[in-house]
């Protein structure tokens, strides 16, 4: 269900719960705010982890996806395309597309395939 | 400006290290004998000349309590070590930013990886054949630009043989270091051999 936009919240902090949205439905990656946490972007009550959004001077909001992948990983060329085209295509539902700037994906780490979820 | 103040920090402590070491050796030679004997503290103290540095300081002292121009210039001089030692200490303690890994950039953005996942990515994969034994991989990213270099160490099986061993990595981490736009080096080394227990 896509958001819609409210007066009480910026088109800023809307991408960056959509970006979030987006991590979170993908199977091979999640989002991590580093050990300083410094990638995290301030919702109205709460940090959205692994998400940084910037204002540019033409208006657009760059969105930022800090990563941890899983083992092994799929093809990280791949891996951005489909965040890109899932971030456009909820920006675009939310009546966000035009705002959405670029969308700089980092690799911070790999993690290894958890055994228990494997054994289920 | 951090980049300059951490290479002068790094000259300066290094500096000081080399004068600490050297009065440390200094001391300890003189410490020797005691009394006036020739490796005497009071010899050493004569051979720096501290008696006359004593009159020399004393003066100049004297003068700063007395105000004036050098009591201006001593001020002016106080505010830049105090300025320098700010710097020092900003170039000591800022923690360095680490370079990522710029795998592709686009339009549509840009795509990056830390060193440290590229390069445990790579190990697992050259690690994988079983004459290797363990292997350390070090990813150099361009400071400017996409992409960069990648070496892996193999620690290869005595009994194996290098030729395949380095082929059998390259094969399997080839493919990966291309994703990650890095130039793949390898090289192989045998453990070294151990008197074993005794």
């Amino acid at each position: 269900m896509p958001e819609r936009a409210s007066p009480a919240v910026s088109g800023r902090v809307l991408l960056a719960r959509l970006a979030e949205q987006v991590i979170a439905a993908s199977d091979t990656v999640g989002a991590t705010a580093g050990r300083g946490r410094h990638w995290v972007t301030a919702d109205t009550e709460r940090l959205i982890e692994g998400v940084v959004v910037a204002d540019t001077s033409n208006g657009q909001v760059d969105v930022e996806l800090h990563l941890v992948a899983d083992w092994p990983p799929e093809p990280l060329d791949q891996l951005a395309a489909h965040l890109r085209r899932d971030l456009r295509r909820s920006a675009s539902l939310a009546g966000l597309d035009d705002r959405l700037g670029e969308t700089h994906v980092a690799i911070h780490d790999i993690r290894a395939p958890d055994p228990d979820a494997e054994a289920r | 400006m951090v980049l300059v103040l951490r290479a002068l920090a790094g000259l300066v402590g290094t500096l000081l290290l080399a004068v600490l070491a050297a009065a440390g050796l200094a001391a300890a030679v003189f410490a020797i004998q005691g009394g006036d004997g020739t490796l005497s503290l009071s010899q050493l103290a004569g051979l720096l000349a501290l008696d006359e540095l004593r009159d020399v300081v004393g003066g100049w002292l004297a003068d700063l309590q007395a105000g004036g121009p050098i009591a201006a210039i001593a001020a002016l001089s106080g505010a830049a070590a105090v300025m320098l030692g700010l710097g020092l200490v900003v170039g000591a303690l800022v923690p360095r930013r680490e370079r990522l890994l710029v795998i592709e950039r686009s339009a549509r953005g840009a795509l990056g990886a830390r060193r440290r996942a590229a390069a445990s990515a790579l190990r697992a994969l050259a690690e994988q054949p079983r004459e290797v034994l363990g292997a350390k991989v070090r990813v150099r990213p361009r400071r400017r630009g996409v992409g960069g270099r990648v070496r892996v160490t193999l620690l290869r099986a005595r009994t194996a043989d290098a030729g395949e061993v380095l082929e059998a990595a390259r094969g399997t981490c080839q493919p990966l270091a291309e994703q990650l736009s890095l130039r793949l080096r390898t090289r192989q080394r045998a453990p070294r051999r151990s008197r074993g227990v005794r």
